[in-house]
């Protein structure tokens, strides 16, 4: 019988040893120098010896079979080619897939004789599957994340008792001063390293252009930032899409590129900064960049003509619009970038989009830190109050009447709040200048406040001027507005 | 007090060696996790035993081997091996090594190299 303890430390640190490897891997292609290889085999062999001291011959084989390739690279009587690299990951799943069974009180047989074929014959070898790429997170305790958000419920109620309550002043403060610490603990608790998701990319982006015969440079820089559980899900999908995307329609086939004058080896870069309460991600790439007669063409034949480029580039956004001519293997199959924006849209996030003639594309993805407590500003109309989350806003102003001109004010797009909503008489006495170039006609400013916005039922989804509610002082309600979809709605 | 140092980089391989020790009173324990940390933490305790796996970072066992024996030549020094390494084992049996073990070891292996070295000490 195996020490319960014992099959932890045994799994975390097999699991942290594959991790090294397939990180490793993915290097060995672009450089590696002896160290690297003596990571790796020092990796491989801490593998060996531990499955063996566990008692599973199998996976032991398995490693010493794979550390024998290393030991040969090593002595210069092979060479490190991309079937290598294929095999190294193929075996790094297998392993993985080994001790995720015996997590589960299963041990499952690693099949060594397809592998010694492989090694015998790694000339020939086909690279691994691509249809599945699942992101894992790091060996920790496991909590569901509904308990996670009571918990949040549960602070939040309990920092509203404590502001309805008449006592000594000290103790209300250290009260809220506990309770405060109290949510931002169970906030950051939520957080994950953008890293621990995104670490699936670069092998997917080395499968898709094994598979599309591209050549692909794949930078990534996540910074350290870490987002809310909920988000990173909600950002899991658009990514895969818009890197699918960048690797199918963006870069060239080396050839083009060479006729281009450009490197043969395409670059595709992901880039995250942290910026006040939100994260800005960029997706880049250096290939064809959106062709903009292309779609030009498909929106005559909807019937829309002379577009702006700025509002062209607005239709790739739009339900059921492709300009692709092929169904690849990786895109183009129905799932477009509208739902790219929506995915975003509901946790309160926005896309754009830049794009040059044979320079490139970029996606601009802005999403909140935190999808659950947010600061916003408090504005109104009548009687009604709404919440406007703090990093939609750029500054605000008094109304000036000179500076209205139609539905222009100050040279942005201009929108009535009450109008938009339906109200009929709508008195305007500030401007919210916002991020994405409009201004918003309000008549009360109520300020600013940290509300934790809960998100709406699926019915009142459909109403897309608002994405979430949020409780106030004194149990008042107030709805969460969605920038983009109320300007939609206005239009 | 026998002195016994573990000087291994994976933590279930000290774990699994720290347990089959677990039995012995009069012994005490030392963890080292790459070659480096063997070195300053030898100097500093001087074992009588060590186990002393090969493949280390920083520093391999034979390399640390070697060094250790500039400084006390005479603590015990078990290798700890894998299947296939034989001329390493020749090599460290060379440069002063008392003995080694191959994964994967069994308890009474480790045993037997404590109970000898508790008879003479």
């Amino acid at each position: 019988m195996v020490d319960k303890e014992l099959l932890n430390i045994f799994l975390s640190e097999s699991y942290e040893e594959l991790d090294k490897i397939n990180k490793i891997a993915l290097e060995l292609e672009k450089k590696y120098d002896k160290a690297t290889l003596e990571e790796l085999d020092r990796n491989l062999h801490t593998l060996k010896g531990n499955s063996s001291l566990m008692g599973f011959k199998n996976f032991s084989e398995l490693a010493h079979i794979v550390e024998d390739v290393v030991r040969e690279i090593k002595a210069g009587k092979r060479k490190v080619s991309s079937n290598v690299v294929n095999l190294l990951l193929k075996a790094s799943d297998e392993m993985r897939n080994f001790l995720d069974n015996v997590k589960r009180g299963k041990e499952k047989k690693i099949d060594l004789k397809g592998f010694k074929k492989l090694i015998s014959n790694l000339e020939s070898f086909k690279p691994v599957d691509v249809t599945a790429f699942q992101y894992r997170t790091k060996e920790t305790i496991r909590v569901a994340s509904s308990k996670l958000d009571e918990l949040l419920n549960v602070s939040s109620e309990l920092k509203a008792v404590i502001s309805s309550f008449k006592m000594d002043i000290m103790l209300k403060n250290q009260l809220n001063k506990v309770s405060d610490e109290l949510q931002q603990m169970i906030i950051d608790l939520r957080l994950i390293p953008l890293d621990d998701v995104f670490s699936n990319y670069p092998r997917m982006i080395r499968e898709l252009a094994l598979n599309e015969n591209k050549k692909i440079n794949f930078v990534m820089e996540t910074n350290g930032v870490k987002l809310d559980r909920g988000i990173v899900e909600a950002i899991n999908s658009p990514m895969v899409h818009l890197l699918r995307n960048a690797v199918d329609h963006g870069i060239e086939s080396p050839d083009t590129r060479i006729k281009k004058g450009k490197n043969p080896v395409g670059r595709i870069e992901v880039r995250v900064v942290k910026d006040k309460e939100s994260a800005v991600i960029t997706v880049s790439d250096d290939g064809r960049g959106i062709d903009f007669r292309k779609i030009s063409e498909k929106a005559n034949e909807e019937g829309i003509e002379n577009l702006k480029k700025e509002e062209l580039l607005e239709l790739i956004f739009k339900p059921g619009f492709s300009t692709s001519d092929k169904v690849t293997e990786i895109s183009g199959r129905g799932i477009g970038m509208n739902v790219v924006r929506e995915n975003l849209r509901r946790i309160g996030g926005s896309i754009d989009v830049e794009t040059k003639e044979n320079k490139g594309t970029s996606f601009i993805m802005r999403v909140p830190l935190n999808i659950s407590i947010m600061n916003a500003l408090i504005i109104g109309v009548g009687e009604k109050k709404y919440a406007l989350l703090l990093m939609n806003i750029k500054n605000v102003e008094k109304y000036r009447k000179k500076e209205h001109h139609k539905n222009k004010y100050n040279g942005c797009r201009f929108y009535n709040l009450g109008h938009v909503l339906g109200t009929k008489k709508a008195k305007m006495n500030y401007v919210v200048m916002l991020e994405n170039k409009s201004a918003l006609g309000v008549e009360n400013i109520y300020g600013k406040r940290e509300i934790l916005i809960k998100r709406l039922d699926k019915i009142l989804t459909q109403m897309k001027s608002f994405s979430g509610a949020a409780v106030l002082e004194g149990e008042e309600v107030c709805l969460v507005l969605d920038v983009n979809g109320l300007i939609e709605n206005a239009n | 007090m026998l002195k016994v140092m573990i000087a291994d980089d994976s933590a279930f391989m000290r774990t699994i060696i720290r347990n089959y020790l677990k039995e012995y009173k009069d012994i005490s324990i030392v963890e080292a996790e790459d070659g480096e940390d063997t070195l300053i933490k030898f100097e500093q305790t001087i074992p009588d035993i060590v186990f002393l796996d090969i493949i280390m970072p920083k520093m391999s066992g034979l390399e640390v081997l070697k060094e250790i024996k500039k400084i006390n030549r005479s603590s015990r020094i078990i290798m700890v091996t894998s299947v296939g390494q034989s001329k390493i084992i020749e090599e460290a049996l060379k440069n002063g090594a008392s003995g080694y073990i191959t994964k994967p070891f069994k308890a009474i292996e480790i045993r037997r190299i404590i109970d000898k070295a508790m008879k003479k000490w």
